[in-house]
């Protein structure tokens, strides 16, 4: 058996505000809906090289945020094109010991950390 | 050969270059940051002549004097910032706390991180935010703000590493005087430059000192306090990055490699990079080939 991650669910309380947000700003695109969950509106957003995809949940009662951790190659790089998009980072590239990140929320509260995974080994 | 100069609004500069063949008099306009990303350049400053490897990035004071020296038949990349120094004083005025934070300056008198000029190693984010920036303008990048960026990083990483290298390593000498540390240091500094610049070539322990304007005793005493090393076990690390460095990167003969980085006999050679990075030079290239 070979279990891997379809989907990241992200719980919003507007679906058209989530498409704006993931579409206009973070420069997703979007691919199709889906019936995945009855009862609640939903639709798959994935990342232009196709590495990762969203599956937008509409739900009216109150979730907890969800915690993303997004992979970059150049955090300084990609800081700079969200934040010319418009999108508000809480955090700007800040150095950890996994390498360089950067963090920002989408308008439903979920988080969302930007990491460059640096290795400080030498070769 | 290949050139790209940009002078971007706030003047600061950036200029690329890849070739064989240079010979360049120069002022330095603004600080001057220099990286070679493969072979090396030669930078003649007043009575000094540093050389700038791919493992190490050079810092020339505004106003300096310099000669720029590539002799290659493979073509040398290098890459040059001029920070202007109005956009230094905004970083350092903007930034205080982070500077404060990464100095230890907190309950202290703030203290402004210096340019020495030196041979500086290129390692860790300064190496990964500087790589990014040449991929940038390697694509075209037009953007000043996104340049301006890494620069503002470019800066960060520098005061780090002044933490490292410069603060820190002053701390390490028994002077009870800052004024004569930070002076010892500066000749200090200049040594350890001499031996990093010189490392394939035959030089004494008396060469060092008198670059250094400093006496053998006091060197041998005084090196070893800032960096652990002496002069001649210091050397032979830099000889074996360097042999390192090539077994990765190039597809030079082991005994070519042996000269090309100053040993005179490669079983010694052999025996060396074993102790230093357990693992023999061959088991190393065939690790890399894998």
């Amino acid at each position: 058996m070979s279990l891997s991650i379809k989907y990241v669910p992200i719980s919003v309380s507007k679906l058209e505000t989530a498409i704006a947000f993931f579409k206009e700003q973070l420069g997703l695109e979007q691919t199709e809906t889906s019936t995945l969950f009855q009862s609640e509106k939903q639709l798959i957003v994935k990342s232009l090289n196709g590495d990762t995809s969203f599956l937008l949940l509409e739900s009216n009662t109150k979730q907890s945020p969800s915690k993303i951790v997004l992979k970059t190659d150049d955090c300084i790089k990609d800081y700079h094109t969200l934040s010319s998009r418009g999108v508000v980072f809480q955090t700007q590239p800040n150095y950890l010991n996994e390498g360089l990140s950067a963090s920002f929320s989408d308008p439903f509260g979920n988080q969302y950390v930007l990491l460059e995974e640096r290795s400080y080994v030498e070769d | 050969m290949l050139k790209y100069t940009k002078e971007l609004s706030n003047k600061n500069k950036l200029q690329t270059e890849s070739t064989c063949e240079a010979n360049y008099v120069k002022e330095a306009d603004g600080q001057v940051f220099k990286w070679v990303f493969s072979g090396r350049e030669e930078c003649a400053v007043g009575n000094r002549t540093l050389s700038v490897h791919p493992d190490s990035f050079l810092i020339l004071n505004q106003g300096s004097k310099y000669t720029e020296k590539i002799d290659s038949i493979t073509p040398v990349n290098t890459l040059t910032i001029g920070f202007n120094q109005a956009f230094i004083t905004d970083f350092n005025n903007s930034n205080q706390c982070t500077i404060d934070a990464l100095l230890c300056n907190e309950g202290k008198e703030t203290e402004q991180p210096q340019f020495m000029e030196a041979i500086y190693p290129f390692t860790g984010d300064m190496r990964f935010n500087i790589l990014h920036l040449k991929a940038q303008i390697d694509q075209g990048v037009s953007d000043e703000l996104l340049i301006n960026e890494y620069l503002h990083h470019c800066l960060l990483n520098y005061y780090k590493i002044y933490k490292k290298e410069v603060l820190a390593t002053a701390e390490k000498l028994s002077f009870a005087k800052t004024k004569t540390r930070t002076e010892v240091l500066k000749r200090l500094s200049v040594a350890k430059d001499y031996i990093i610049s010189n490392y394939d070539k035959n030089f004494s322990l008396e060469d060092v000192a008198s670059a250094a304007c400093l006496s053998v005793n006091h060197l041998l005493r005084t090196f070893k306090e800032a960096y652990n090393d002496s002069p001649h076990q210091y050397l032979t690390n830099v000889r074996l990055s360097r042999a390192k460095y090539l077994l990765r990167t190039s597809n030079c003969h082991i005994n070519e490699i042996v000269s090309l980085v100053g040993f005179e006999c490669p079983s010694s050679f052999i025996r060396l990079f074993k102790t230093k990075f357990k693992i023999t030079p061959i088991n190393y290239k065939k690790n890399r080939l894998n």
